[in-house]
């Protein structure tokens, strides 16, 4: 009975997100949810972020609408910070959410 | 790129920011909308850079989180003015700097003349330099359509020119004109076709005019071999000029002398070389630096450099570098063989230029004479060739006509 349950999996899925993804629109407009772009392991860029919780060389940790987003690496910087964007740049290790 | 010169002209401070809630200041920083670049951690303050005029929205935001701020250094082209703003020459030679490279690339310093394939483009450019339109000219002042219709009608060949400014390059293009094929038809023009050389007529054949030779015939220079008349018809005798058309192939007789002495005096060239630099700014030329001649013998090579700034503006210096040479005199001593070769082949160069092009060489013959330091020699080639060449006549000679066509049979 696998298709059943890959069905019930579906329907867990929120009204906006099934809008999105029946309407090919970009989710990360429709949700509210980060849009990240990873330029190998030395640029990470993170629109759509609630605010910052953490700032250091070695470890930056973002909020986000899905939860905390925390960059680890050596060297980190933000080459640019605005409202919308943060870009920074560094020798990236980890990403993870919590 | 854009973004950083953007940034430089309207100022940007670096800030250190240091205190307990550096993320609050942060968010509240952003919250704001507050541009910031290059934010980095330096002992447990962060530091920054911004623009020069949002610095002072920081004050609440500081006042909130608890926060000292502190400008570390201030860049960009206002705090620069601002530092150097007793400096009363530095603007004025600003602008006297703009205005000279204004000034300088608003003259011609190069004339180029691109597709002359027939016409000599050095030529083209005298000519022109004659009209005023030359090196060191008023870009402003030269009516650039007045000289193409001058250059046309200057050079019948050039069929097409346009002339324009590349920088301070004077750019002339031209077209040709496509020479015409030699006319069968009538021109008007009455010729007789003549020897070149003394010959013996191997072939001839007339498309028009009277023919004066046959084959077999022995010829001098000079004489005609084909008259501009022509008969009428069959029935009448009567002659009318024309334009005579022939071809007409002889042997040829060429004949070159010379000698060849035995002992030879070769250049060695040496890996020694003194330069002269000299700059040259239109006809004059300065010297820069001349190293010292210790060679004996050498030859000079030149070598002239048109400065550019790129290549769209050429400066009127160029740099002139004359290359001294040395070399030593080696003498050589040839054998007999040697020589020989040696002569047979200046003496052949010699017949060969004096050769038509597409001349039939039909027997070489060499004649050597060793003599005490040398050797001398003589070169007969035969060689079968066109011997005709046209020449205007003169229509009114005509009454002679039969007695020199019994004459030369």
């Amino acid at each position: 009975m696998k298709p059943k349950k890959n069905v019930k999996v579906e329907a867990k899925k929120s009204l906006k997100e099934q809008i999105s993804l029946a309407l090919e629109l970009p989710q990360e407009v429709v949700m509210d949810i980060p849009n990240i772009t990873l330029i190998g392991n030395t640029e990470i860029s993170v629109e759509n972020f609630a605010g910052l919780l953490e700032y250091g060389q070695s470890k930056i940790r973002l909020n986000t609408k899905i939860g905390f987003l925390s960059i680890e690496g050596e060297n980190l910087e933000a080459k640019r910070m605005t409202a919308q964007v943060i870009t920074i740049r560094g020798n990236i290790k980890q990403i993870s959410f919590n | 790129m854009f973004v950083s010169l953007w940034h430089y002209l309207n100022g940007y401070v670096i800030v250190e920011v240091g205190g307990f809630a550096l993320e609050r200041f942060m968010n509240l920083m952003m919250n704001r909308e507050l541009d910031v670049w290059d934010v980095c951690v330096v002992n447990n303050k962060i530091q920054f850079k911004m623009q020069a005029k949002d610095f002072k929205s920081l004050k609440p935001i500081v006042r909130k989180a608890h926060c000292r701020v502190k400008v570390i250094r201030k860049y960009g082209l206002p705090f620069f003015m601002y530092r150097h703003r007793r400096r009363k020459f530095m603007p004025i030679g600003l602008v006297v700097f703009l205005i000279m490279i204004w000034s300088l690339s608003s003259f011609v310093w190069l004339v180029d003349v691109e597709g002359a394939n027939r016409l000599n483009s050095i030529d083209i450019v005298n000519s022109l330099e004659e009209q005023g339109y030359g090196v060191g000219k008023w870009k402003t002042s030269l009516n650039l359509r007045q000289a193409e219709s001058y250059l046309v009608k200057a050079y019948p060949d050039i069929i097409w020119t346009a002339l324009h400014f590349e920088g301070t390059r004077l750019v002339v293009e031209i077209a040709e004109t496509v020479p015409p094929p030699d006319m069968m038809f009538d021109t008007g023009v009455v010729t007789d076709i003549v020897a070149k050389r003394d010959a013996l007529v191997t072939s001839i054949a007339v498309y028009k005019g009277m023919p004066k030779v046959k084959k077999g015939d022995i010829v001098k220079k000079g004489d005609v071999l084909v008259a501009g008349q022509m008969p009428l018809g069959a029935e009448s005798e009567e002659l009318y000029a024309t334009d005579s058309k022939a071809k007409v192939t002889g042997k040829t007789v060429y004949s070159a002398q010379g000698e060849v002495s035995l002992t030879q005096v070769k250049k060695h060239y040496t890996n020694e070389v003194s330069r002269k630099y000299c700059l040259k700014l239109f006809n004059h030329s300065f010297k820069l630096w001349d190293q010292k001649i210790k060679m004996q013998n050498y030859d000079t090579q030149v070598r002239l450099h048109q400065l550019h700034i790129t290549r769209l503006f050429p400066l009127p210096f160029a740099y002139e570098v004359d290359y001294r040479i040395g070399y030593n005199k080696e003498t050589k001593v040839l054998t007999m063989e040697e020589a020989k070769d040696m002569l047979l082949s200046q003496l052949w160069k010699e017949v060969e230029e004096s050769l038509s092009k597409n001349a039939n060489v039909l027997k070489r013959e060499v004649l050597f004479k060793e003599t005490a330091d040398g050797v001398t020699g003589t070169l007969h080639v035969v060689a079968e060739e066109e011997i005709g060449y046209k020449v205007e006549a003169n229509p009114l000679a005509q009454p002679e006509v039969s007695s020199e066509g019994e004459n030369a049979q």
